[in-house]
């Protein structure tokens, strides 16, 4: 009875299925990742900048994410407006201020953006397995998944303990941080990195239950591989962020 | 008995080498200084002058995180890896920064190795020479390079030129000046706080 109990959960594991961009290849979201945002990042033009973000907001959408998309459309139509936000009166260097923060933010944001977008839907288990066959160095690997898989978790952090501090009446504002500087640091840096070592050794364990640790080939449970679908899909996303370059 | 022997050897093998607890902390360690560099360093980096004091403003605050990342993975390669995943993180902005962040790195790597590992002194020299580096990496480029288009992405060439004005003179020293001290000043309020919450915890 046990036993049929625990090969149907085994038959559940190898078999789960998710959406198609749960599913896509861990290796070509991470080219997605490296090559939209650092062409987002020196996009020369308003245009081809836009025109990045578009294909950002339609990963995130066909990704099911809903959520994030519209707030990635929100963040980006902010920013842009305060890019060609030109105040009269104000002086040149607020001017070039205010033309420096609206790009630059949404060229800087675009690396949080696709790391959130790929972090979003994606198998931990698939990533490590994807870059073992690609054979990267297991430090190297365990070291990008981490980040990946703690980098929405770490913006909850924030939040939390930014909520927590308000309560308290420690906020983070301009005013405690002018006031109180060190204190106000101090509260809010501190309790981030108690939950970055707390979360490191909930992983180091849930990693070495993996068998992460072991000098032995590791065996995936679900099988990783790449689909022409999925590759054609790249290719078209890479050849209209590429071509979105020489748009005048 | 023998297999105890083996056992000890083994241990005794692997207790300088990296492993998956290191690793993950190395990770966590490097969100906090991406994390701490986007809120503080993002709206220095709007203005020129925040640009030239940008790393000693943020050493205060990363010489927690820094010094925390010393005392937990006090093996060797610690701090080389650490400033290479730095330099994966700058290569996209001003690639000869990386370059100069992880040679760095591989400084503070001789450093760590040569010297005791479990001194202040070690930790808060390799903080300096990494952030230093950063820093020099970041405007010495912009100072003998005359051609800076050649090094810069296009979008900051405006901005880099504008920084080159003012750090071709006694600024640039003053800035290298005020990072050396907010590194050891950093250091001393890592190792504080670090007295203070995390080893009365029992964390380190």
């Amino acid at each position: 009875m046990t036993t049929n109990a625990i090969k149907r959960d085994t038959t559940k594991i190898v078999t789960e299925t998710g959406s198609f961009f749960e599913e896509f290849d861990p290796r070509l979201k991470l080219l997605l990742v490296v090559c939209v945002s650092t062409l987002t990042f020196i996009a020369p033009t308003s245009k081809a900048l836009l025109i990045n973000y578009s294909i950002i907001v339609l990963l995130y959408m066909l990704s099911g994410l809903y959520r994030s998309g519209v707030k990635v459309i929100i963040f980006v139509s902010v920013f842009y407006t305060i890019s060609l936000w030109e105040p009269s009166g104000a002086s040149e260097w607020i001017k070039f201020a205010l033309n420096l923060i609206g790009p630059l933010a949404i060229r800087i944001m675009s690396y949080f953006i696709m790391g959130t977008w790929m972090a979003g839907k994606m198998r931990i288990g698939d990533f490590v397995s994807s870059l073992e066959q690609m054979h990267i160095p297991k430090g190297i690997i365990i070291t990008v998944a981490v980040v990946f898989r703690y980098l929405p978790t770490a913006r909850d952090e924030l939040y939390y303990i930014s909520s927590t501090m308000k309560l308290r009446g420690i906020g983070i504002s301009f005013k405690n941080i002018i006031l109180h500087p060190i204190r106000t640091l101090e509260y809010s840096i501190i309790p981030l990195i108690l939950r970055c070592l707390t979360i490191a050794d909930e992983l180091s364990v849930s990693a070495m239950t993996r068998g992460l640790d072991l000098e032995t080939k590791r065996i995936p449970y679900r099988e990783v591989k790449i689909t022409i679908q999925e590759a054609v899909i790249t290719i078209v996303i890479l050849t209209i962020v590429v071509s979105s370059r020489f748009i005048t | 008995m023998s297999e105890t022997g083996l056992t000890s050897k083994k241990k005794v093998k692997n207790k300088g080498k990296l492993t998956v607890r290191d690793y993950i902390t190395l990770g966590m360690m490097m969100i906090l200084v991406y994390v701490i560099y986007t809120i503080i360093g993002l709206p220095l980096a709007t203005t020129i002058i925040g640009n030239i004091f940008l790393h000693a403003v943020c050493s205060l605050l990363w010489g927690t995180v820094f010094m925390l990342m010393y005392v937990r993975v006090n093996k060797k390669w610690g701090p080389l890896i650490f400033g290479i995943l730095i330099g994966i993180m700058q290569i996209f902005n001003l690639w000869i920064t990386a370059v100069a962040i992880v040679i760095g790195a591989i400084v503070a790597e001789i450093i760590w190795q040569r010297w005791n590992k479990e001194s202040f002194k070690t930790m808060t020299v390799c903080f300096s020479v990494q952030i230093t580096s950063w820093y020099l990496g970041m405007f010495i480029p912009l100072i003998i390079i005359a051609d800076i288009e050649s090094i810069a992405a296009e979008n900051y060439l405006e901005l880099f030129t504008k920084v080159k004005e003012l750090v071709v003179g006694p600024l640039f020293f003053v800035g290298l000046f005020s990072v050396i001290t907010c590194t050891v000043i950093g250091a001393f309020i890592g190792k504080r706080l670090l007295k203070k919450h995390f080893e009365k915890a029992g964390l380190i």
